[in-house]
């Protein structure tokens, strides 16, 4: 068998007369080549067009269309001019016909009555020259491509894998170690880059994540002072949205960020607005009357492993051990504080208003998740804000009917006093700046880290309290901010989304293909005749 | 003179790798196409059609050969190189003197075939 590599090699023959068909069919199979044959030039295009074809045996007396033709065709077929062409003519009469042949890029001539061993040397030392002439173009290929991925590289820097040159290091010559050295050379810049984005990423993530703390811990100490003024849940969350809201879709108006009316936004803001104000704050303020406020916090840090769980379960981002344990760590902290700094004895049935307390943080976990699968990337985060808000007055304001929980707002009334009107105002820009916050948090640093601000916000709100209200931070306190931030760092933001399309100019490949050849058969004519 | 120069039978058969069978069938497939190209090249002759005459003699005169007909063979050669210059004036006598040939290089072949 005549092989290369292991593959036997192909040779068509193109011929009218059914009886050089066969008997070339015979010959060429008899010297171990794998033979196929036509009958007219239509008929043979269509096999190489098809086939993988290394040589084409081509009579150029045809009717219809005769080798000329055919060689024209495979002229301007760039899949088709590379193969080699041996033409069979008559010896007699014919040399006119055999002489333009090799003008127009036939490699060689056969005679239509040849003996096997000319055959032999005919095939041979073609499909010789298409070998090398193949080596030689993959040579070259495999230059432009390195020489294009080390331009790519001169200017960004990328991951080595979108350059495709793995199989230009496979080379063992020169050029191969050339490309293992620059391959390994790019992935260790690609690496380290890598690594120092991650790291600012998790240190401006946990920054983000510890203001939008700060921001709603601040707001919860707030509301337990504006609830002193006036017992009314849901009458004050009416009036802080309505605050919020106005500040956040004026301030995207005016900076023409509102986004063009959509059916899908309205059911993405209905449901948000579902989750976080109708499930999440009104469950807060119903189990606000039975259980305390430190079981309650308890219990609403649990959104960062509900988030974590949905997250890894519909595979939005992965899970380890790692970052596992960074949550252990953020929840012992929490606890620390919360369990140093209340009296948890005396409740009934604290089990089972706990387990519907649970309701709180899996709304909020929800909504979470709901930010990160559904809201449009391209959407304007403060017009999010105010959208989730505008959905929120629109479920609250039923709720308020219902309870009769309104608090008219008269600066001279009775029942609301300056203090109030700013607590409100107050309220809701905080509730403005945390939720855009967490939005921008959500969208940077994932779904699971961001639902870490829940221990963030708990343990400020402890804070903030400490604070206004002139208690002293005791150790534990300071412990617990410590295990929340290692908790953070071990945690750490999703990975940045890997870019995995090639880079390569596939159009400046095919060019010396089609270029070249042509040229390099004028010249071997010219030196041959 | 013999009809058949079995030399050429002979190498004809080493080329194919000396498969006596396949040797056989390329005879048969030989007796069958040349019949065809030979009644194209009769029914050529009362419409003057050039271009079939003379791909006609040009493709009697190659394959005949290489089963030792080499007689046929040049007949074709005659012709086909008189076709270059326009109708041949004895065009009807020549393609009858080749009909005659072929049938006796047929009559050979077949005689051979029977002899394996």
């Amino acid at each position: 068998m005549n092989s290369v590599a292991g593959k036997v090699e192909k040779i068509l023959i193109i011929d009218d007369q059914r009886v050089f068909q066969e008997k070339l069919k015979h010959a060429v199979s008899q010297l171990g080549y794998e033979a196929t044959s036509a009958s007219n030039g239509p008929e043979g295009l269509d096999l190489l067009r098809r086939g993988d074809f290394d040589l084409l045996l081509l009579d150029i007396v045809m009717p219809d269309m005769d080798g000329f033709d055919v060689m024209e065709f495979m002229r301007n077929d760039s899949k088709l001019s590379e193969i080699p062409v041996i033409v069979i003519s008559a010896l007699d009469g014919d040399m006119d016909a055999v002489v333009r042949a090799i003008k127009f890029g036939a490699h060689d001539f056969l005679p239509k009555h040849f003996e096997p061993v000319l055959l032999e040397a005919r095939l041979s030392s073609s499909l010789e020259k298409k070998r090398n002439r193949d080596r030689e173009l993959e040579h070259l290929q495999q230059v432009e491509r390195l020489t294009f991925a080390a331009s790519v590289l001169e200017e960004n820097v990328v991951d080595p894998k979108r350059l495709e040159i793995a199989d230009i290091a496979d080379r063992p010559d020169a050029l191969g170690q050339l490309a293992r050295v620059f391959n390994s050379m790019a992935a260790e810049i690609f690496e380290r880059e890598k690594r120092l984005r991650q790291k600012i990423r998790t240190l401006r993530s946990s920054g983000v994540l510890l203001a939008v703390g700060v921001v709603t811990g601040l707001g919860v100490v707030l509301s337990r002072i504006a609830a002193e003024v006036a017992a009314h849940p849901f009458g004050i969350a009416l009036w802080v949205n309505i605050v919020c809201a106005t500040i956040c879709l004026s301030h995207a108006a005016y900076r023409g960020k509102l986004p063009k009316f959509d059916l899908s936004l309205v059911g993405i803001f209905g449901l948000w607005g579902l989750l976080a104000t109708v499930i999440g704050e009104s469950t807060v303020f119903w189990v606000a009357q039975k259980l305390p406020a430190s079981i309650i916090a308890l219990i609403l840090v649990t959104e960062g492993f509900m988030v974590f769980a949905f997250a890894s379960f519909v595979g939005i981002e992965k899970a380890t051990v790692k970052r596992m344990l960074g949550f252990l760590l953020g929840l012992i902290g929490v606890s620390l504080v919360i369990f140093a700094t209340s009296d948890t004895g005396g409740i009934n049935n604290i089990w089972i208003w706990a387990l519907v307390a649970l309701l709180a943080p899996l709304g909020y976990a929800l909504r979470t998740l709901l930010i990160t699968v559904r809201l449009p990337p391209d959407m304007d985060m403060v017009a999010a804000t105010g959208f989730s808000s505008l959905s929120a007055i629109i479920l609250l304001t039923p709720l308020v009917i219902i309870f009769d929980d309104f608090v008219p707002l008269s600066l001279s009334g009775e029942s609301a006093s300056a203090s109030f009107v700013l607590a409100i105002i107050l309220f809701g820009i905080i509730s403005a700046v945390g939720v855009t916050l967490r939005v921008s948090l959500i969208r940077s640093a994932g779904a699971v880290f961001a639902s870490q601000s829940s221990f963030a916000v708990t343990f400020a709100g402890i804070a903030w309290s400490m604070i206004l209200l002139g208690e002293s931070l005791p150790l534990i306190a300071w412990l617990a901010l410590g295990l929340l931030i290692i908790g953070l760092l071990l945690v750490g933001p999703k990975e940045e989304a890997e870019e995995v399309d090639p880079i390569v100019a596939r159009s400046q490949h095919n060019q010396p293909r089609k270029s070249a050849y042509p040229a390099k058969t004028t010249s071997a004519v010219s030196t041959e005749a | 003179m013999t009809v058949i120069n079995h030399g050429m039978l002979d190498s004809l058969c080493e080329l194919i790798g000396g498969d006596k069978s396949a040797l056989m069938e390329l005879i048969e497939t030989f007796l069958d196409e040349s019949q065809t190209i030979i009644d194209e090249m009769k029914s050529s002759v009362p419409a003057k059609d050039l271009d079939t005459l003379r791909r006609g003699a040009h493709s009697m005169k190659s394959s005949s050969q290489d089963f030792g007909a080499i007689e046929l063979s040049e007949l074709n050669a005659t012709l086909e190189s008189q076709c270059k210059n326009g109708w041949p004036a004895n065009a009807e006598e020549q393609v009858s003197d080749i009909s005659t040939h072929y049938q006796q290089a047929k009559d050979a072949l077949i005689s051979y075939l029977n002899d394996q």
